[in-house]
């Protein structure tokens, strides 16, 4: 399967459950494809031991 | 107070409240002078989905008969505001512009809504906004604002209205939210000033979320000094909030000084003027500018490098749209159909990320907060665009646009940095251009210190939009 292609679009997008009509698939095809060739760099960036940035407290508990 | 009404209406907030508190001017008057220029101009403008005239009234009346008996409570008493459709506002439908909460009536006011009833500002109404802070011109609820520069230009989102009504000068202040440039874009491309605080520094409590772990709520005004008078009031900590800060909230007003002497400006010129920007000509020379004045203001200027910024910018976006797909997956789901083309796309297409899209983009955060911080060490304020072009043609608005091109505003909510819009200047064409300025973490006040400085030298707010 090509990387970025409408029907890898397609697949994912069944698999979590929504079923999106073909002509709206075409308009999301290329956000898609912007998005995938960003997210190969960031997944490239060397973030040695860098954690996540949102760190959990147990004491943020709200109202 | 003998007075036209856009004389009135073109007040700044600091101006009006020294009249206010001098009883020299009416809140009665100031409002029903704002309610009739809402209904000559805002059938052109479309800044505002509810007006509410007979509350901002009898509010107005409450404010009057306070201050008479000698309960003033301070700078924003007596001023009329607008509010986002994204505050929940008790007894008042809250929609987030889109038909999927169109007949959403909260039963509670957001904190930062009590904050600025508690201190006695009059509610005009709820304001235009791009579907759930996100979509573009075009939304599945009610019609777009417009640019009052020229009506036939966009706003700039997702905080259109707000940008637009007080431009117009259809609201004295308005509170917009900012997940990856809703407050500063807006402002910038209307011509007003947009205040994006740290991270955790105004309550987010009863705000309709886009992203839990960007959303952002500040102030839109005409003046910096203006902004200072707002965030003063609804800054601070909100047990409501879990992610609300406790640091303590200073005396904005104290950073309201007309010199630069000894700030150090930096200027990551490597990604914010990079070719792939595309920044325009008018744009570019504005910033230009807006530097040099800094510069004869007193600060010393200096070029920085955030090395990772270009690569990791991105992981905004990933994690606002990954969030945005949690919070809206049901109705996604169950009624696809009552969403905007543009917001519908655009949060399915979060649901391909994959789990370790979303931690990375995480992860990135913290590098980039580590090399701001870094840069920071040497810099006390960085400068740089907010747009890279003047507000689009309503007609030629691509809600591709700001996915294909580099984000100048995402690093500061990725980061938690304050940020800020301010006016610098006008295209040939007679359209506002933005500065931004952005700091540590929680020191708004040398954000406010720079931006005051610089308006009241430059006085681009001087001049207003004829509607």
């Amino acid at each position: 399967m090509e990387i970025g292609s409408k029907e890898e679009l397609r697949v994912l997008l069944e698999h979590a459950g929504y079923d999106v009509p073909d002509d709206e698939l075409d308009g999301m095809l290329r956000v898609y494809q912007v998005t995938q060739e960003r997210l190969k760099v960031l997944h490239a960036a060397d973030l040695d031991d860098e954690e996540v940035a949102g760190a959990f407290s147990p004491k943020m508990t709200g109202a | 107070m003998a007075t036209s009404q856009s004389e009135l209406c073109f007040l700044t907030i600091g101006e009006a409240s020294a009249l206010i508190k001098d009883k020299k001017l009416s809140p009665v008057e100031l409002t029903q002078a704002y309610l009739d220029r809402m209904g000559a101009i805002d059938g052109k403008v479309k800044s505002y989905v509810t007006p509410l005239p007979e509350s901002a009234l009898q509010e107005a009346r409450v404010a009057e008969a306070d201050i008479q008996k000698g309960n003033y409570r301070g700078p924003l008493h007596g001023v009329p505001i607008g509010l986002k459709d994204l505050y929940d506002t008790k007894g008042v439908r809250t929609t987030g512009q889109s038909r999927v909460f169109e007949h959403r009536v909260p039963t509670e006011d957001a904190t930062v809504v009590t904050k600025l009833q508690e201190a006695g500002t009059v509610l005009l109404g709820k304001l235009a906004m791009h579907e759930f802070a996100l979509g573009g011109p075009k939304t599945s609820l009610f019609e777009q604002a417009k640019n009052p520069w020229n009506l036939d230009h966009v706003t700039g989102g997702s905080s259109s209205g707000s940008g637009a009504a007080i431009a117009a000068g259809l609201a004295m202040g308005s509170l917009g939210s900012d997940t990856g440039g809703s407050i500063r874009g807006p402002a910038a491309l209307c011509g007003i000033v947009g205040l994006k605080p740290t991270y955790g520094r105004v309550s987010r409590y009863g705000v309709l979320p886009l992203s839990w772990s960007l959303d952002t709520v500040g102030p839109m005004t005409w003046s910096v000094e203006d902004a200072a008078l707002m965030l003063q009031v609804i800054a601070g900590h909100d047990p409501k909030d879990p992610t609300s800060s406790r640091e303590p909230v200073p005396d904005y007003s104290a950073a309201l000084q007309t010199d630069l002497k000894g700030m150090r400006v930096g200027v990551p010129r490597h990604y914010f003027f990079a070719d792939d920007v595309g920044l325009d000509d008018d744009t570019r020379n504005a910033i230009e500018k807006g530097i040099q004045t800094l510069k004869e203001l007193g600060a010393t200027v200096q070029d920085i490098e955030i090395p990772s910024l270009s690569a990791l910018t991105p992981a905004n976006g990933i994690i606002m749209l990954a969030e945005a797909n949690a919070y809206h997956e049901k109705n996604l789901k169950s009624q696809p159909e009552n969403f905007g083309d543009i917001v519908r796309s655009r949060f399915i297409m979060a649901a391909s990320y994959t789990s370790a899209d979303y931690v990375q983009s995480q992860r990135a955060r913290s590098r980039l907060k580590r090399e701001f911080a870094e840069a920071l060490q040497k810099v006390d304020v960085m400068a740089m665009p907010v747009m890279a072009k003047t507000a689009a043609a309503l007609k030629d608005f691509d809600p591709m646009g700001m996915m294909v091109t580099p984000s100048l505003m995402g690093p500061f909510n990725l980061t938690g940095m304050p940020a800020m819009s301010v006016p610098c200047g006008f295209s040939s064409t007679g359209l506002p251009i933005g500065m931004q300025l952005a700091a540590a973490p929680f020191n708004e006040s040398v954000v406010i210190r720079a931006g005051h400085a610089y308006q009241q030298h430059a006085r681009w707010h001087d001049q207003r939009p004829s509607v």
